[in-house]
């Protein structure tokens, strides 16, 4: 597809002789919310990881751009723009929430070898830091050790914390997870915020979530791509039903 | 909203306000009772005695920021103290340079070894990390004992101590005590400013977790191998001090007790700590001199120390102390 951002081709992950992502072919389009849905096991954190480079490939290619990144180490494809946040949230619990989201505006900052320099040089950052916090309802938490926050807030701040890089591609694995009702307002509207001018590709259980922001949807179920396409499509596909029916009865 | 946000970045900014040489207030006066203890000191013990207790507090410093701010296990630091060693009293010996390039030459070998071996162990992390700087430690060993330029058993002997800026003259144990009380109290700050740094900032997050450092774009094992190679040109320039003030470098420099001594000294400490590395050196090495004349019991004692810290006192003297304040040292 010409506007395609991610191409993904023909990718297997196997541990052992069980292939957690099977022979998966798929395009994310510029632009994009694309939803990533499927039973519990069915290979989408795992889907997450190889893009991310977090685990290698056991086959098949992913293009960035037209460009093979499948390979290259976690840290590159995330410098070139490809960054998420994980399904159990991934902070640094002994920095305080703003520590946190001023670390990742850090890097990009740059110059972060200097080992001479106060760290005080770095208080330049706090204003962005406090705007994203803002943003995720997390500005009384500031000062928080970041370990201490509630399970909702730790989501929270690790979106914080993956916008702050300002990601072309945001993967975001199961974001609304553990949140009350009002945080979850709050997520979504700020997701359909984010996505202006990049591509969005998240795992999520909550179905009306889904419907309510997604422009594609892709169900995985075993590692396979079961369907694809608008949110009306996928929901009235017999093998997706089958395949929620068939998880539920497992 | 915009007024919290201004309210809190003030007193966000306000938590690192009020500093003295880089040092926040508790450590500020920490920083000032060590440099008075330092002062004070000849009065009451024998100089060279403290003199190696500060080359020690920099040799343990470059440590902690390995183990305690970085997060990696070293067991092979007695292979860049050793070759520091080695070299500056090689530098002094043979080459005849003076006092300044001597300690630079011990620094600058320690740092390229470290940069090779960390290229070699940061592969690793945790047990497997620990015993690669084992190994690689333990075959230096080997070639400190073979090859000619150490002296074998005798190792290099009558290391001239020279002087400072072509003027001040270090023989006399004096002149030497103050050079190095300024250089321990340099050390000190420099440690305290690596740690309080951007690059420390990352080491941090290293610690707390790597694979989110990584999935955030930072190179990972490059931060680690900069770490790592701080660390070891640290050991390498306490070496180098300690070289030039005893006058000799031997193979006990370079043996596994070293690197077993830095290990105790910050777990006593204090691991991730900053004065962690003054108040156990203080302890570690005034229990071997003070235990000296009963030979063997030194070691018995340094086991009982050991294990009542790893089962009691997990945080270390100054752990403990930060606790009792609620402040960090
Ligand atoms: N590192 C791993 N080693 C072995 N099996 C794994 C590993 N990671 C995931 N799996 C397996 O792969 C399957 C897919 O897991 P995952 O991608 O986490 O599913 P999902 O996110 O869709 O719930 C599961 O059966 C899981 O047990
Ligand atoms: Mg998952």
């Amino acid at each position: 597809m010409a506007n395609a951002v991610l191409t993904v081709r023909g990718i297997v992950r196997s541990f052992g002789a069980f292939r957690a992502v099977d022979e998966v072919n798929l395009d994310i389009i510029e632009g994009e919310i694309h939803a990533l849905i499927g039973p519990n096991g069915a290979g989408k954190t795992t889907f997450f990881n190889l893009l991310t480079g977090s685990l290698p490939l056991t086959e098949g290619e992913i293009r960035l751009r037209g460009e093979v990144i499948s390979g290259l180490p976690m840290d590159e494809i995330a410098r070139r723009g490809i960054v998420r946040s994980y399904q159990i949230s991934s902070i640094f619990p002994d920095f305080t929430a703003l520590a946190n989201v001023r670390f990742a505006l850090q890097r990009k900052r740059g110059a972060n070898f200097d080992f001479w320099r106060s760290e005080r040089s770095l208080e330049s950052l706090h204003g962005r830091a406090l705007e994203l916090l803002d943003e995720l309802g997390l500005v009384e938490w500031a000062d928080v050790r970041a370990g201490d926050l509630p399970y909702g807030r730790k989501r929270a701040l690790e979106i914080a914390t993956t916008l702050a890089l300002d990601p072309q591609i945001l993967l975001l694995d199961e974001p609304t997870s553990g949140m009350g009702r009002e945080d979850i307002g709050r997520v979504v509207d700020l997701i359909r915020k984010v996505s202006k001018g990049r591509t969005v590709v998240m795992v999520e259980h909550n179905l009306s979530v889904v419907e309510g922001l997604c422009n594609n949807v892709t169900v995985l179920a075993r590692g396979r791509v079961i369907a694809s396409g608008s949110y009306k499509d996928v929901a009235s596909n017999e093998k997706v039903v089958e395949a929620y029916l068939g998880a539920a009865h497992a | 909203m915009a007024g919290t946000a201004f309210l809190k970045t003030t007193r966000t900014a306000g938590v690192s306000q009020s500093q003295f040489l880089g040092f926040t207030k508790a450590r500020a006066i920490f920083f000032l009772l060590f440099a008075a203890l330092i002062a004070v000191g000849p009065q009451f013990l024998y100089p060279i005695f403290l003199i190696k207790v500060y080359c020690f507090i920099i040799f343990a410093c470059g440590y902690n920021l390995l183990l305690g701010y970085t997060g990696l296990m070293s067991f092979g630091h007695a292979a860049f103290f050793g070759m520091g060693a080695y070299l500056c009293g090689y530098a002094a010996t043979q080459w005849g340079l003076p006092f300044e390039l001597s300690v630079l030459a011990g620094t600058v070998i320690a740092a390229a070894m470290g940069l090779v071996f960390g290229w070699i162990a940061i592969r690793r992390t945790g047990l497997y990390f620990a015993m690669i700087t084992l190994a690689l430690a333990q075959m230096v060993y080997f070639i400190a004992m073979q090859a000619p330029f150490t002296g074998g058993e005798n190792g290099i002997q009558s290391i001239p101590r020279g002087t400072v800026l072509g003027f001040i003259d270090l023989s006399s144990n004096t002149t030497l005590y103050w050079v190095i009380s300024v250089i321990v109290l340099a050390a000190v700050a420099f440690y305290n400013r690596i740690i309080h740094s951007p690059f420390g900032q990352v080491l941090r997050a290293v610690r707390n977790n790597p694979e989110r450092a990584k999935s955030l774009g930072y190179n990972v094992d490059r931060f680690k191998l900069a770490a790592f190679t701080i660390s070891a040109a640290m050991a390498g320039f306490a070496a180098s001090l300690k070289t030039i003030t005893f006058g000799i470098a031997t193979l006990t420099d370079v043996s596994y007790v070293i690197s077993t001594e830095v290990v105790l000294i910050n777990l006593v400490g204090g691991i991730g700590t900053i004065f962690g590395p003054v108040v156990g050196s203080f302890f570690i090495l005034s229990l071997e001199h003070f235990l000296a004349p009963y030979g063997p019991w030194v070691l018995l004692i340094q086991g009982i120390v050991f294990t009542v810290f790893v089962l009691l006192f997990r945080q270390g003297i100054v752990g403990e102390l930060q606790k009792r304040f609620r402040t960090h040292l």
